[in-house]
């Protein structure tokens, strides 16, 4: 079936189908957090089967969009979604924490659709933002970064960091879900179910704000919608029950990072074992990718003798040497770029005026950045 | 992203507040070149809040990892550029001060490798250091020299991977390795070389200089000579270890 038309009653049950699977991986493996997995099995539900725009025949797409769970630990959910997308089987879904399985407790990029290892809370936005950036101003392209975050994670500093930067640069590409649940590992977050709290400082970042019902699938398919069409990053913060489905766990304490007690009467109570298959919208668009110029690189040359301080603050060249020898190429970023969204200076195509400005060094390299064979160009040079 | 290889500078000492982001970045399989500044107590009066002194061993730690540590401003230039071509998480510490420039533009590096800087048939003892030390090393190396002890020297830029065989070389030659860093002692350069010595049945005599004492306010001079890594402090430390023998 198409993704475009799922409905309602489809989504619902789709995201029935994810508590399932989520249950029955963590019930295989003896461990596991189902419980944390069921308050955002249906906020991806409706990522799934209707935003998300993710070749899974061709991970390397570069319009694929990208998807990371900041909240690694909600892994036998990411999974599920994999089962429900066709790419990983159900007979591997059950390999869940094996020695030897893909199907590691926290994701890494042992599977070819997680772009990077979550697990360590914190890091899934920041990284977010990388890419985010990355998207508009190193590939260009109009990929979406759809974070699932933890409530309990916004206790991280770098979450914040992170809510700042995108602000600050208005990445309208990126989008972070909060899976609101109110528990954490040890018991109740800090601001509970109060999302308007979580609203208010993202907000003061400079983020869209969207407060919804995290098992509602209209509010939830709105939500996206309103996030694709808005021009600043959007946090949408959704109220959920840790454990959603089945009233064993739902909404109690205690009930994280174990499975579930019972899970045949679970699976039974949430209307038993599904196979939809969810058939996810490729990006538009050809594939090629925008590559780097990789051009010629020239290293800056010292005269021995010389004193020169070796670190990135030795922009000048050597006093006696005639040759320019601009030591700040590798450091030098697009005013308002931070390096740490990555910047390669593999592909400087120098000359005197570029070597003091790496401005307008940058925006040439932005218009006539076609170069296909330029590593190999650039690795002999360095060789010779 | 893909296709792209990024860099990402800082102070050395401020990269530790990063160590999960790398630590998770090798989890990832992700290729990082990194660049920690203002390594070590040669910053001088900034003072101890800017210093670098826990990287190495940091880095050396880390997954797949490969440590450089140039010594000089040519040296630098190549050794940024090698990192392109490397794997997973590299690092490259560089001194904040003027350096002496003590290569010429064409030398290579190769990572893995490193220079030879004193020999002779006589060598007694070998001094290992690299970045800002090298330069302290070849001090005393001349000091040693005039009081008629020969010495060899080696920059080991590479910490990781280290030259094992120019090591194990030095040491059938001369018995005695003296290693030199502006770090705190463990997990740095020291224990680096100290690790080229394991399963084998000839170990020489070892001994490491590495930062002393918690540094405060001085020149970078003065620093150094406090942490006990200046050349008085190495030809000191080649008598001791010439005389215990």
């Amino acid at each position: 079936m198409a993704a475009t038309t799922l409905d309602v009653e489809q989504l619902t049950e789709l995201g029935r189908q994810l508590r399932v699977d989520a249950v029955r991986a963590a019930a295989a493996a003896g461990s596991g957090h189902p419980t944390s997995s069921m308050s955002a099995a249906d906020l991806m539900a409706v990522l799934l089967g209707r935003h998300l725009r993710y070749d899974f025949a061709e991970t390397q797409n570069p319009g694929n969009d990208h998807l990371i769970f900041s909240k690694g630990h909600a892994s036998p959910l990411l999974y599920a979604m994999y089962v429900a997308a066709g790419a990983v089987s159900d007979d591997e879904l059950l390999t869940y924490r094996r020695a030897g399985s893909r199907l590691e407790g926290h994701p890494t990029p042992q599977l070819p659709w997680v772009d990077v290892a979550t697990g360590s809370l914190g890091q899934g936005l920041p990284i977010g933002v990388g890419l985010a950036i990355s998207g508009r101003h190193l590939e260009r392209r109009d990929f979406r970064v759809w974070v699932l975050c933890g409530d309990s994670e916004l206790a991280e500093g770098s979450m914040w960091e992170a809510f700042e930067h995108a602000g600050h640069a208005g990445l309208g590409n990126l989008v972070a879900i909060v899976d609101v649940n109110r528990l954490g590992q040890r018991g109740p977050t800090r601001h509970g179910w109060d999302t308007q709290a979580y609203a208010r400082r993202i907000g003061s970042f400079g983020w869209h704000t969207i407060e919804i019902d995290g098992h509602d699938i209209d509010q939830i398919d709105r939500a996206y919608a309103e996030a694709i069409g808005t021009s600043r990053p959007t946090a949408i913060l959704a109220r959920t029950r840790k454990g959603s489905g089945v009233a064993a766990v739902e909404d109690r304490e205690g009930q994280h990072g174990k499975p579930v007690p019972d899970a045949e009467a679970a699976i039974a109570e949430l209307g038993g074992r599904r196979s939809m298959r969810v058939e996810v919208t490729a990006p538009n668009g050809e594939p090629e990718r925008l590559r780097p110029d990789t051009g010629s690189l020239r290293l800056p040359e010292y005269e021995q003798g010389d004193e020169v301080a070796p670190g990135p603050r030795s922009a000048k060249p050597s006093r006696r040497s005639a040759r320019p020898a601009p030591m700040s190429w590798l450091w030098t970023a697009r005013s308002g770029i931070p390096l740490a969204a990555g910047t390669s200076r593999r592909c400087d195509r120098r000359d005197s005026s570029s070597a003091t400005s790496p401005n307008s060094r940058w925006s040439r390299r932005r218009s006539d950045c076609r170069c296909g064979d330029g590593r190999r160009t650039w690795r002999r040079s360095l060789r010779s | 992203m893909r296709g792209w290889t990024p860099y990402v500078a800082t102070f050395a000492a401020f990269l530790s507040r990063a160590a999960d982001f790398l630590r998770m970045a090798t989890v990832s399989g992700a290729r990082l070149c990194v660049v920690g500044s203002h390594a070590g107590v040669s910053i001088g009066p900034d003072g101890p809040s800017q210093m670098g002194l826990e990287d190495l061993a940091f880095f050396r730690a880390l997954w797949r990892s490969t440590v450089l540590y140039p010594c000089d401003a040519n040296q630098t230039a190549h050794l940024t550029a090698a990192m392109a071509d490397l794997s997973g998480v590299s690092y490259l510490r560089t001194t904040r001060g003027e350096t002496p420039v003590l290569y010429g533009p064409a030398e290579s590096f190769p990572v893995g490798g490193s220079k030879v800087l004193r020999s002779s048939p006589g060598d007694r003892l070998t001094i290992v250091a690299a970045g800002v030390t090298v330069h302290e090393a070849l001090l005393a190396a001349d000091r040693l020299a005039d009081l008629g002890v020969a010495v060899r020297v080696i920059d080991l830029y590479s910490v990781k991977p280290v030259d094992v065989a120019t090591l194990q070389q030095a040491a059938a030659d001369t018995g005695r390795v003296l290693t030199v860093e502006d770090h705190w002692p463990q997990g740095g350069l020291g224990d680096a070389v100290f690790d080229a010595f394991t399963r084998v049945t000839c170990v020489p005599r070892l001994a490491k200089l590495g930062v002393l004492a918690m540094p405060g306010s001085a020149s970078p001079v003065e620093q150094r000579q406090h942490a006990g890594i200046d050349s008085t402090a190495i030809v000191e430390a080649a008598h001791e270890l010439l005389l215990d023998s």
